[in-house]
């Protein structure tokens, strides 16, 4: 299990490293990872206004940038809503 | 799937092997999942006074049982101190 976590790890910094803080998400950056990373689990992540909600949603400080643990909450809730598919 | 989905998936069907497909981990398959599959992330948990911290720490809903959420936090929590994800600063 280690190294799924940390490849998951790796992704977020490769994203959060390409604008501004690097510990961080974007808008932007979260938009192209969730578009890049997450096309089965996340549908419309093309549409700007999915974006938008699931942005506030996650942000919890208000600073519109998302931080690991953050960024976490959508995993987790990914992971919650399909979690009945393994192997 | 990408890589990102697929380490997903890895980590919940660790969940699940621990679990027994119950969907939510009681008190000794949690110390078992991390003393088998998270060796590198944290020293082997031995006592029972640390693993019954642990476990309180993580059962946010008090029902004594850790469900798939409640883990994922765990996982975020580990990656991050591991990682130094937190104290990460520009």
């Amino acid at each position: 299990m280690e190294p799924a976590i940390s490849v998951l790890v790796a992704q977020f910094k490769t994203y959060a490293g390409k604008d501004g803080s690097s510990s961080t998400l974007s808008k932007d950056e979260f938009q192209n990872l969730v578009a890049s990373q997450l096309p089965t689990l996340v549908t419309n992540a093309s549409d700007p206004g999915v974006i938008d909600q699931l942005m506030s949603s996650l942000d919890q400080n208000n600073d519109g940038e998302l931080t690991f643990l953050e960024f976490w909450e959508l995993i987790g809730t990914l992971a919650s809503k399909h979690g009945g598919f393994s192997q | 799937m990408s890589d990102l989905e697929t380490s997903m998936v890895s980590i919940i069907d660790v969940f699940h092997k621990y679990s027994g497909h119950k969907c939510h981990l009681k008190k000794a398959e949690l110390k078992d999942l991390i003393n088998h599959e998270m060796r590198h992330f944290i020293k082997k948990v031995q006592d029972d006074e640390t693993l019954g911290q642990l476990f309180s720490d993580l059962d946010r809903n008090g029902d004594e049982k850790i469900n798939l959420r409640e883990f994922m936090t765990f996982i975020a929590q580990v990656s991050s101190a591991c990682h130094d994800l937190s104290l990460m600063h520009d």
